[in-house]
């Protein structure tokens, strides 16, 4: 039987390292040390040729959907293409050799680096500060909230609540509670925008901030967001934005100028660094002359002699041991370089004309949330299908057997059996109408009841995984009897 | 135009198929006062080729030696990650994959995630382990978040042989969130266990200890353990992964939660991002867990397959009340280090981590034969050490002017003129009689 | 979807079985639907006196919790024990075995506000 997982393939004698202590003969580890240090069970790691690991990885990979592979629409996921040349010059040694604790002098081409990315980042967002050491969207977030307490304390006007919509991605509430402050929900109106007489009544004198994506998570650009966050102001709170939506913005939108303070921004979203099956990533925070003395420190400032790190002021202190993802940032950086202010404004508006096309051929059969406009995204409600019986998850599993990954399902929130579709401008036309074809031709099935909507996946590696028998199981750890040997 | 594969005849097409005039039309949706006017103050696009040779000059202002010639260490390691592991990893399969939520089509994540975390129970004697988290400074500040929710009491003790930058970012997320961190002194290069004791007598969460430590040193985990749950307090261990192989490991030291940063078993250095969160605990307490976690499963005809689980711990599902904030982690590298441990297999991590021990101690003993050095740590150490050099900041400027990275300089506060001293793989003992000899000569100097 | 015609019903898709002073509490059909397979239910302790509107416990689907509200003051008189071990009870039998809690309500003006059948029907329609 073809062997399954690598603690299968374990044969001792099978593994490739060699052993050797540089030269030194003396002083091994064994017989110097008292017994109440050393490891007494073997760390079992399996012994695998480099070979058979070789293969097995190999066909592991050969099991997942990706973006070099074909069309994967995830809303709010901005699965786009991610250029070679990127993870080539990141991957260059005169980068990857640096050691963090190294002197600023040994490190002024990587300082440079972020130095000029922060400045490209401000740019782009019109904002004046930055800081780059966050690695993710959800760190970005909890490292401003860190920063909007840190200001707040310093006005004298400590503060309990921060208020999101209710389409709000889930890490928003969630970075509001870990860092000690109360949800307060807003709700969306008919049209899916803020509702703003509900966010009237909700500001006040424990507002510390607003959230908020723009374009929101439905893919609408909140057309009255000047007088919102003009609103979270009068009520003494500062105004964050989600930047997971960026990418719908370039070139044509700068947050800094709707009245936000502070806002993080998602490299491996709108900046094409690859998602790497869950990360890593960047999310570096632009924002305001009034919050910049705040900033998780060290941040690079420039002088006379070149780059420095330093303090700030009055630091919230480090969010990251070393200086954040610099190989995230390195790709970014390349990207944005390579494409220039008119490439990425054509990177927006090919992923807003992309939206809409998917939008217009499927608005007939697929019901759409909200009639508003939409930008880089489209949210439909299976309801239509759910009246034949159907759910989002039963289009989601039956688009896999095209060979297309499947949109958002179940998000956000506000909508029932929500379809998020994201098909970002990497995608050409010809792949747009062969996904709209199968969202057409699923619907059919549908009207008719066909099997095969009920046993989708049918065409993939495995079948339909059940998830209650994994947690019933909660088996998440290969168990060591299973080893072949003891 | 780089990257995008419609033309303008395409967009033709859709715009007509759509029904509206142009594009413009379709940003209808944002207020005219909120655009733009012109084009963002931008530098002009560069070509592949110009740049890559933009790229490679800055690289050229990064100062850089061969490993062998570092001393560097303190948390971020020069290990050699092998090709094999680099071709794999960076296969387009699992770079441009997501998060694997459709679960039919992300086998291949789905099962080395599960493998990386059977490799870090295995390795930790932890019962169960994460999918990663972003380093071992937030890994440590996620366990604290933990241990709370665990023990909803009392203040949380830091060893003062914590990295300073961990011991800084758990203050960081402590603060705002009104938790009272406390720190257990460190004695002769190793935790101060009376001073230990003395703490546990306050009302206490947590104790987060760091073994090997600052310092270098292992710190008697078993006892500590013993001392802290005498008192009902949970252990947060933060280790280094290589270290496991050779010292009592989490598990059998009977630590609650085992936290560390595996950048050294996984990816090159790069400036200190991206690295790699480790997170272990014990299965009681998988619904306390934060980030993604992999279970084994069925599928419809009874095959053996992977999916997320127990999410409803997790943001996009509990949201406010979630377990952690974090979505994006560390997926790729965890990768990385799946494939470098199978590669290396046990008796491979056992001799790759005894070579490390065997150079350390050489040098050490090297070191302390050389008149006005004077070794701070305690034995047993592992792959580094700290010093106390006369002198220290005119010697190491010298030793760079030989060549040499020659170690971190410890916090003044912490360790007068201390220099701790890492080695790695790509040592042998030509470079570290050399390295030993130099560090003699300009003491000598310094001195005269 | 089944509204059993016995039963009163709340906007959070909570149905009571009224039987004098004693109600018996679940969760609709629907709610279970929407909710999927359901792995977990935390429950409060028999004897707990509550308040209207009170959490009640947790229902943890694979990707969904939904938080069980009192839907009237009372005391807690037995919880279902068949939900520790088959808690999918509530999926495939919602409103007989699937039952949550059988409680001894304090304030029986407080059934007046509840929805009828009908009202429930409708709002469950779209």
């Amino acid at each position: 039987m073809k062997k399954h997982i690598i603690f299968e393939y374990h044969k001792p004698g099978c593994g490739s390292f060699t052993r050797e202590n540089g030269g030194i003969a003396e002083g091994g580890f064994e017989p110097r040390e008292p017994e109440q240090f050393r490891r007494r069970s073997e760390p079992s790691l399996p012994e695998v040729s480099e070979n058979e690991v070789v293969r097995h990885y190999t066909r592991l990979s050969t099991l997942n959907h990706h973006v070099d592979k074909d069309f994967y629409p995830l809303g709010s996921c901005t699965m786009k293409y991610n250029p070679k040349v990127n993870d080539a010059l990141a991957l260059r040694e005169g980068f990857t050799a640096l050691h963090p604790a190294q002197p600023d002098t040994d490190c002024q081409g990587s300082m440079e680096l972020i130095h000029e990315l922060g400045e490209l980042l401000c740019r782009i967002t019109g904002f004046p500060s930055v800081t780059l050491q966050p690695v993710a969207g959800s760190h970005g977030e909890l490292t401003a909230l860190f920063m909007i307490r840190a200001c707040l304390e310093a006005r004298g006007d400590a503060r309990r609540q921060v208020v999101i919509p209710d389409s709000a991605h889930g890490t928003n509430p969630a970075s509001i509670a870990f860092a000690g402050y109360d949800v307060v929900e807003v709700k969306s109106d008919e049209k899916g925008l803020v509702d703003l007489e509900h966010l009237k009544r909700v500001l006040g004198p424990q507002t510390a901030a607003f959230m908020i994506t723009n374009p929101n998570t439905l893919g609408i650009y909140e057309p009255r967001i000047r007088e919102i966050t003009q609103l979270v102001h009068e009520a003494g709170g500062l105004c964050y934005m989600d930047g997971a939506n960026l990418n719908a913005l370039l070139g044509l939108v700068q947050p800094a100028k709707s009245g936000f303070d502070i806002m993080h921004i998602n490299l491996h979203k709108t900046f094409s660094v690859p998602h790497g099956g869950g990360g890593p990533g960047a999310g570096p925070l632009v924002l305001s002359e009034e919050l910049a003395p705040f900033r998780p420190g060290p941040v690079v400032v420039r002088d006379e002699q070149g780059f420095h790190w330093r303090k700030p002021e009055q630091s919230i202190g480090r969010v990251h041991m070393w200086h954040g993802n610099f190989g995230a940032l390195v790709r970014a950086y390349v990207y944005i370089r390579r494409l220039g202010a008119r490439g990425l404004r054509r990177v927006s508006e090919n992923a807003i004309l992309n939206a809409n096309y998917v939008r217009h051929r499927l608005k007939d059969v697929y019901r759409l949330s909200y009639d508003s406009p939409t930008l880089h995204e489209v949210v439909f409600s299976a309801r239509n299908q759910k009246k034949l019986g159907y759910k989002a998850s039963h289009i989601a599993k039956r688009l896999l057997d095209f060979g297309l990954h499947a949109p958002t399902t179940y998000f956000p929130l506000i909508v029932p059996e929500a379809l998020m579709i994201e098909p970002t401008e990497s995608e050409s036309r010809e792949t747009l109408d062969r996904f709209c074809e199968a969202m057409l031709q699923i619907h059919h099935e549908c009207e008719e009841n066909n099997p095969l909507l009920d046993s989708a996946p049918n065409t993939t590696p495995v079948g339909r995984l059940n998830d209650v028998l994994a947690i019933k199981r909660a088996d998440l750890c290969w168990p060591e009897e299973s080893h072949g040997e003891s | 135009m780089p990257y995008i594969p419609n033309s303008d005849e395409d967009r033709r097409r859709m715009l007509a198929e759509i029904g509206v005039p142009d594009l413009e039309a379709l940003l209808q949706g944002i207020p005219p006062d909120n655009r733009v006017q012109g084009e963002l103050p931008l530098p002009a696009p560069l070509s592949e080729s110009e740049l890559t040779r933009h790229i490679h000059e800055l690289c050229d202002r990064n100062f850089t030696l061969p490993p062998e010639r570092c001393l560097l260490g303190g948390g971020a390691y020069l290990s050699h990650i092998t090709d094999t592991a680099r071709s794999l990893a960076l296969r387009s399969e699992f770079i441009t994959a997501y998060t694997p939520y459709q679960a039919e089509v992300s086998q291949g994540t789905l099962q080395v995630i599960y493998e990386f975390q059977s490799l870090i129970c295995r390795l930790t004697g932890m019962e169960i382990a994460n999918a990663s988290l972003y380093d071992g400074g937030t890994a440590i500040a996620e366990a604290i978040h933990m241990a709370e929710a665990i023990r909803p009491k009392g203040r949380v003790l830091l060893s003062e042989g914590l990295f300073r930058k961990h011991s800084e970012l758990a203050r960081t997320y402590a603060t705002p969130a009104g938790r009272e961190l406390a720190e257990v002194p460190v004695k002769d290069g190793r935790l101060d266990l009376e001073a230990l004791e003395k703490a546990l007598e306050q009302e206490t969460c947590a104790f987060v200890i760091q073994s090997p430590n600052a310092y270098g040193s292992i710190e008697d985990l078993e006892r500590i353990c013993g001392l802290c749950h005498a008192q009902d307090v949970l252990v947060i261990h933060s280790f280094d992964p290589l270290a496991q192989a050779l010292f009592l490991s989490s598990g059998e030291a009977d630590v609650d939660i085992a936290v560390g940063e595996g950048q050294s078993i996984a990816q090159p250095i790069q400036y200190g991002g991206p690295n790699l969160g480790l997170f272990a605990s014990r299965k009681q307490w998988v619904r306390q867990m934060p980030g993604r976690l992999i279970g084994s499963t069925e599928d419809s005809e009874g095959r053996r397959g992977y999916a997320l689980t127990f999410q409803t711990r997790e943001q996009h599902i509990r949201r406010g009340k979630a377990t952690s904030n974090i979505c994006t982690n560390q997926a790729l590298v965890a990768t990385f280090a799946t494939i470098g441990l199978s590669l290396l297999g046990r008796q491979g991590l056992k001799d790759l981590a005894g070579g490390l021990y065997t150079r350390a101690n050489w040098l050490a003993e090297r070191l302390e034969g050389i008149e006005g050095v004077e070794l701070f740590s305690r034995r047993p150490f592992f792959r580094e050490f700290a010093i106390r050099l006369p002198r220290r900041n005119e010697v190491v400027a010298a030793l760079k002017g030989k060549g040499w990275l020659a170690g971190t300089q410890l916090d003044e506060k912490r360790l007068p003129e201390g220099l701790l001293l890492s080695v790695n793989e790509y040592q042998r003992r030509e470079d570290l009689e050399a390295f030993a000899g130099d560090l003699e000569t300009c003491l000598r100097e310094a001195l005269a | 979807m089944r509204v059993p015609n016995n039963l009163l019903y709340t906007e959070d898709h909570e149905w009571i079985l009224v039987d004098g002073d004693e109600v018996t509490i679940g969760i609709t059909e629907y709610a279970q639907g929407e909710l999927g397979d359901i792995v977990m239910v935390e429950t409060q302790d028999v004897g707990l006196v509550f308040e209207k509107g009170d959490s009640l416990g947790t229902i943890e689907a694979v990707k969904a919790t939904a938080d069980v509200y009192a839907p009237v003051s009372g005391e807690i008189l037995e919880v279902n024990p068949a939900l520790d071990d088959d808690p999918q009870v509530i999926n495939n039998d919602p409103f007989e075995t699937g039952w949550i809690y059988r409680v001894k309500i304090s304030a029986p003006a407080e059934l007046d506000d509840l929805m009828s059948p009908d009202d429930y029907d409708e709002q469950i329609a779209d």
